[in-house]
């Protein structure tokens, strides 16, 4: 074989390998640039979404659309007990007679984690329920509080708990140094 | 510094121009070149040609080489027209017969001549120089940092120098150089090299009046005039540094010609100085590298050639696309860069809006409970407006299962007889179908208990 055609095999042979190794890099590069412009989307979403969260919060605390909270002890079983009491009395104010069970505080999962929340799940049975205006004006009242529903029944027994209107809800507590 | 060799000697004549660059500039008639700053002309013995060029290495910017004349030809070759490639071929043959298979050559077209009949002809002056020759001299040059540029024949120098002088004509001339221990003559006619002999040149004490060399010259002479009969040499012109008048009167004598000795002092002012240069490096000096059609390049040379011109062109190519993908890449990176950049800017404003958050979290709380929540009195008003007079409710829930708000209603419809209460528990489930609050709403259970129909129907929130 001829000098000539061994350069030329040789470089063709070098071209191939450049070819080869170039193209693969490129190749990896684009998917790169894809994924991290995927990623800067999801960020840039992110971020606009807690703008937006941010400024609506803001505006909340500028309008004094503020939430009432339960008085809270150091001890989780004085916690308890008072989340009772209060509740029981809250109730009471509203003409109800009711029974009252507050379980064990714990990590809310129900918000994202940018804010530390806990929840205290509250099961509530009213015996002496007689009105619908009862029902909306118990729901207006507890607006005032970080509550959540999570169930509403009317002479159904799905929450254990007495009486002839049942509500299982949540009450949202933001731990202190949080 | 242009550097010419002539190798058709028992030494190498050398001319050494410092101005690679001659001028050359029309006087009258005569053609004058003009040697800008210095010119030497030397005599070498082969064996001190490297150590010459060893020495001169950083100056020579050119050199140019006349082979020897024993292992050349020149000859006219009578051609039928025909296209450059078949006349290559054509003129392979006819060389090869003529001179074997050892010579590497070159052709000049000096035009059409009339052949048989209406038949036209070209004329092709043919030079050609040993294979072994060529590769010989250029091994001369293995060690050089200059290799030669022109490798040609002695007489296409002589004939470049006549030329120049003015003194090629469509009349035969015959060039002498009478050197010792040999002398070479050269019959020139317009731009044919027509005869080419070398003539051994006898001792002095043996040829005391240099009969034998006039007689060699006079038996060349007579010699063209039997192979070209119409032409007989009128003109003579001596050259070498063995020339003697005895040898010039002979030749006069006996030739009848007219003689012309080589004095190119007379014609090239600047020369004056220089003892002796020889015709064939004067010839090479005098050259244009682009006009002349008889340059040779050594086989392995060309071969050389060729690898580097392939090896040129393939590193180009190779480098050419290592750009290419070098651009790319660098391109790709840079966007990824920016975008890292970017990115990480991106996550530092959302790491304080996310640190920002935190101190609102009771706003927080509050946002999420109103997002998430149902409107509880338009829920409950729209229950109490899909019941019709007739139908109550024995139980109602609603309950929050994984973002959907599901729920069942049981009650109890009482019309006047069985169908009226039936067609009550329908138009309970259609008032649910037609509210905007509802969705998936099915009546799954129906009884009839005497004359009332108890019902269950389940929905969803429409959130």
């Amino acid at each position: 074989m001829g000098k000539e055609k061994v350069i030329i095999i040789g470089f063709a042979f070098l071209v191939l390998l450049l070819l080869f190794f170039g193209v693969r890099k490129i190749k990896s590069l684009q998917q790169q640039v894809r994924e991290q412009k995927e990623h800067v989307a999801k960020s840039d979403q992110r971020l606009e979404h807690l703008r937006n969260l941010e400024e609506s919060l803001e505006e909340r605390r500028m309008t004094g659309k503020v939430l009432c909270r339960i008085p809270r002890a150091e001890d989780p079983i004085a916690n308890e007990v008072l989340m009772r009491k209060f509740l029981e009395s809250f109730l009471s104010r509203l003409g109800l007679e009711a029974e009252v069970r507050a379980e064990k505080e714990r990590k809310s999962k129900d918000l994202p984690d940018v804010v530390m929340v806990n929840e205290v799940p509250l099961k509530i049975g009213i015996k002496n329920y007689s009105s619908y205006d009862q029902l909306m004006n118990l729901l207006k009242e507890f607006r005032n509080f970080p509550f959540a529903i999570e169930i509403l029944t009317i002479g159904d027994t799905e929450v254990a708990v007495p009486g002839n209107l049942r509500v299982q809800l949540k009450y949202y507590v933001i731990p202190e140094g949080s | 510094m242009l550097l010419c060799m002539d190798f058709s000697g028992e030494k190498v004549n050398i001319l050494c121009a410092e101005n690679k660059k001659i001028n050359l500039r029309p006087i009258s008639t005569t053609v004058v070149a003009s040697f800008e700053r210095r010119v030497e002309s030397l005599e070498l013995n082969v064996s001190d040609l490297g150590a010459y060029l060893r020495s001169k290495s950083g100056e020579i910017e050119e050199i140019r080489v006349s082979g020897y004349l024993e292992n050349t030809f020149h000859k006219i070759l009578i051609m039928p027209n025909m296209k450059s490639k078949v006349l290559k071929h054509a003129l392979e043959t006819e060389v090869i017969k003529a001179f074997g298979n050892d010579y590497q050559f070159k052709h000049q077209d000096l035009g059409e001549v009339p052949g048989p009949g209406n038949k036209v002809n070209r004329k092709i002056m043919t030079a050609g120089i040993k294979r072994n020759s060529l590769e010989e001299l250029s091994q001369m040059f293995a060690g050089s940092r200059i290799k030669p540029s022109i490798v040609t024949t002695y007489p296409v120098a002589l004939q470049t120098l006549l030329e120049k002088m003015g003194l090629l004509s469509e009349e035969p001339l015959a060039f002498v150089e009478i050197a010792h221990p040999r002398s070479r003559i050269v019959i020139f006619q317009g731009k044919e090299i027509r005869v080419t002999r070398e003539l051994p040149l006898a001792e002095k004490e043996k040829d005391t009046d240099s009969s034998a060399i006039a007689k060699d010259i006079y038996r060349t002479l007579l010699f063209y005039t039997e192979s070209f009969p119409n032409h007989q040499v009128a003109k003579l012109a001596i050259a070498g540094n063995s020339t003697t008048s005895e040898i010039l009167e002979t030749l006069r004598q006996k030739t009848g010609a007219e003689i012309i000795p080589f004095l190119p002092e007379t014609i090239f002012p600047g020369m004056k100085e220089i003892p002796y240069i020889h015709p064939g490096c004067l010839g090479l000096a005098l050259l244009e590298p682009g006009g002349f059609s008889f340059g040779f390049v050594p086989l392995s040379v060309q071969e050389k050639r060729k690898i580097k011109k392939t090896l040129i062109l393939s590193s180009s190519v190779t480098l050419g696309i290592l750009l290419i993908f070098a651009l790319a890449i660098s391109r790709f990176s840079l966007n990824l860069k920016n975008l890292d950049i970017y990115h990480g800017g991106i996550k530092g404003e959302i790491k304080m809006k996310e640190d920002r958050l935190k101190e609102l979290g009771l706003e927080f709380v509050s946002h999420f409970i109103e997002t998430s929540q149902p409107p509880w009195s338009e829920i409950l008003l729209e229950m109490a407006a899909v019941v019709p007079p007739g139908v109550v409710f024995k139980s109602f829930s609603l309950k929050k299962v994984k973002r959907v708000w599901k729920g069942e209603v049981i009650g109890i419809a009482e019309g006047s007889d069985e169908i009226s209460s039936l067609l009550l528990a329908e138009k309970v489930q259609n008032n649910f179908v037609q509210s905007p609050l509802f969705k998936g709403v099915k009546l799954t259970e129906k009884e009839l208990r005497g004359k009332q129909v108890e019902f269950r129907i389940i929905y969803q929130l429409n959130m």
